[in-house]
């Protein structure tokens, strides 16, 4: 409030240096100027809230309830104005009535114009006067009045007045007014109080002493005539000031409402706009992030599925390349075949023409010694059958030798078709059926039922199984038994290959089996275990050789109970 | 009793004399060698054989296409023929390939008992 008082000061200094404070009064200058101000700082931060973009609802209720205050005010205003000169209306009005009755009283009505000034009964109002206006600060001026005949208004009893209480009378202002002078200023409420009716002039006035408002009050004789009007002045100045500071009061306090309103208002909308701004680039951060983090997962995904298939494709390659390995060691297997294969056209050209070359003359001599065996004298030399037969066993066994050249060699040309080993088996066993019996071997045969068809030279073949059972037939010169036995071989049963199924051959023997040292070397040519002259050493070169050609494999080992065992094996994919 | 009427075709003049030797000794066979293959159509069709022995591999032509004139022949279509070859083992006579057409097998060297088992086998009539 204090501050208030000086800011108050301060305006009303300027207002009375720059217009009177009656012009303020009449035109609510005052409360212009506050609307102003608030209207104006209120669009200043309206501006500025526009310019930084952050207008909002806020901001248009802000001004409707400025606007709202201060149409409030504005009636606040103006009936504060009124109230504090209806104040000191009523306190001026008031004291006026009494002094005018004790005037009355001290027999105001028997002064003339002509009244002495040393008059006691005018000294005594003098005195009353003085007496009074020093007990009542707040009033400037108490005073009498009467009309003359010609109409003229005449001061009456008019004391000393300290108008700036000092305690001194001081100037012309100050010192007392002569009795009848002439007091010529035409007052509406003065000449009211002159026909009976008390007044207060409300508008500020200007004589020779200063500016004021007064109260008048009419004074009668004692036939109830108005004899004379007693005036009291009060500060027009004062008056004046003290509804400016009515005013100011409410002012202030709609000034506060409305510095409140702005503040709030503007505070409100920024820190919304805050709250909005901080909203959206938190939501605008959510969506970044969802964002990131979609991405993130796309990019994973992707990474999984790059991933995938760099994993698929390291196995197909690993496939590729076992395909390659096998493929390679299939073309290396091939190409060794080949070269077997060519080598053994060769070898068999030559064979074949040797051996036909020695079959014949063979053929001469040894018809030739069967006749002469047939046709021999008995009486003649004892020698002779014994010559004769050791000569047809010669023969019998280049013979042999030959045989096995020409199998050995005409083991390269040939066509396979799909054939039933079963049956090949079945087929050379009849073949060697007599060589069985002579020897005392019993046949024992296993054969399976569901065994695949394979691509075979029947022929090839039986020459094969021949062979097999005819050795093992001379590893029981004193008899025993010959087991063969067939069975397909599942994937599975047929372990680290991937090779699949297969069709597995087991010639089995009782005899005396294949010594230790002679089974590394039981494939080669011309190396044979039999006596001299059984054996060609032909016989299972040949037999691996067909198989070998037949996309087949052979081993050759002993048996834990006895016996040799041949096992072939034809691949049903090698054999294709 | 007819002695059956035995050609022998092959161009070792060694196998055809000892053979005919060897068959006409047991008295039961006449024997008539020819040792050229270009003469054996017309030397066979002279003297009618019960069965003729033919040597596969010869210079002028070979027993197998030989078989095949004495086959297309209406005189000598049921003649039955036996080969005598020195390129297929004791073994392969019986192979299944081998006796595709009905023709018979016999590998030189043969002996006596085995050429005359299959000459009766083949010429009964």
């Amino acid at each position: 409030m204090r501050h208030f008082s000086v800011l108050a000061s301060t305006w009303l200094a300027y207002m009375r240096l720059e217009m009177t404070t009656q012009t303020i009064l009449t035109h609510n200058l005052d409360y212009l100027l506050f609307a102003t101000l608030g209207v104006g700082l209120l669009l200043i931060l309206h501006v500025w809230l526009w310019r930084t973009k952050r207008l909002g609802g806020v901001v248009y209720l802000t001004w409707a309830l400025l606007l709202a205050t201060l149409t409030i005010g504005w009636r606040q205003v103006k009936d504060a104005d009124s109230e504090k000169r209806q104040q000191i209306e009523d306190m001026v009005r008031g004291f006026a009535p009494t002094y005018a009755q004790e005037m009355e009283l001290m027999g105001h009505a028997r002064l003339t114009a002509q009244t002495n000034a040393q008059d006691p009964l005018y000294l005594s109002m003098i005195a009353a006067e003085k007496r009074w206006l020093a007990v009542n600060p707040f009033v400037a001026d108490i005073y009498t009045l009467r009309k003359t005949a010609d109409g003229k208004n005449v001061l009456m009893v008019d004391s000393e007045t300290d108008y700036d209480h000092n305690g001194k009378f001081e100037g012309d202002r100050e010192s007392r007014t002569p009795l009848g002078e002439v007091y010529d200023k035409h007052l509406e409420a003065l000449e009211r109080a002159f026909q009976g009716q008390a007044d207060f002039m409300h508008d500020a006035y200007t004589d020779r002493w200063g500016t004021w408002v007064s109260a008048f009050v009419p004074m009668h004789d004692e036939a109830g005539r108005v004899e004379g009007v007693l005036g009291v002045d009060y500060e027009a100045q004062l008056w004046q000031e003290a509804a400016l500071h009515g005013r100011l009061e409410v002012i202030a306090k709609i000034a506060t409402i409305c510095v409140i309103l702005i503040v709030s208002g503007v505070m409100l909308t920024v820190l919304r706009h805050d709250l909005i701004e901080r909203r959206r680039a938190h939501a605008e951060i959510r969506t970044l992030n969802e964002q990131l983090e979609e991405r993130v997962r796309q990019r994973t995904q992707e990474l999984e599925r790059v991933n995938d298939a760099l994993r698929a494709e390291v196995v197909e390659r690993k496939e590729a390349e076992e395909d390659l390995r096998r493929t390679n060691e299939r073309l290396q297997t091939a190409q060794a075949s080949l070269m077997q294969a060519d080598k053994m056209e060769t070898v068999g050209r030559l064979a074949a023409s040797v051996a036909h070359e020695v079959k014949n003359p063979l053929a001469v001599i040894a018809m030739g010694i069967e006749y002469l065996s047939a046709d021999y004298p008995a009486n003649g030399d004892q020698n002779v059958p014994t010559v004769l037969s050791e000569m047809q066993n010669s023969v019998q066994r280049a013979d042999t030798i030959i045989r096995g050249l020409l199998d050995f060699s005409a083991s390269s040309r040939w066509d396979a078709v799909d054939e039933n080993l079963n049956s090949a088996i079945e087929q050379s066993l009849q073949l060697v059926r007599h060589d069985l019996v002579k020897s005392h071997v019993n046949v024992t045969t296993e054969l399976a039922d569901n065994l695949p068809s394979l691509k075979l030279n029947r022929g090839k073949m039986e020459q094969v199984f021949i062979n097999l059972f005819i050795n093992a037939v001379h590893a029981m010169p004193r008899g025993g038994t010959l087991t063969i036995r067939t069975r397909a071989q599942s994937p599975q049963q047929h372990k680290g290959s991937q090779d699949g199924a297969s069709v597995v051959t087991e010639v089995m023997d009782t005899g005396t089996g294949i010594p230790p040292e002679a089974l590394s070397k039981i494939f080669e040519p011309f190396f044979t275990t039999k006596p001299t002259g059984v054996g060609t050493g032909l016989g299972l070169p040949v037999v691996k050789n067909i198989i070998e050609l037949h996309g087949g494999t052979i081993t050759m080992g002993n048996r834990p109970a006895g016996g040799a065992v041949a096992t072939i094996t034809f691949n049903l994919k090698g054999n294709n | 009793m007819n002695k059956k009427r035995i050609l022998v075709v092959d161009d070792e003049t060694g196998i055809t004399t000892m053979t005919k030797l060897n068959l006409e000794r047991t008295g039961q066979y006449e024997v008539q060698v020819e040792n050229r293959a270009t003469c054996a159509l017309d030397a066979a069709r002279r003297f009618s054989p019960d069965l003729i022995l033919l040597d596969i591999t010869m210079p002028e032509m070979d027993g197998v296409e030989l078989a095949s004139q004495f086959k297309a022949d209406q005189k000598l279509k049921d003649t039955p023929i036996v080969f005598l070859t020195a390129m297929v083992s004791k073994y392969e006579t019986g192979n299944s390939e081998l006796r595709r057409g009905g023709q018979v097998f016999l590998s030189k060297p043969v002996n006596m008992k085995t050429l005359v088992t299959c000459i009766e086998q083949y010429t009964v009539k």
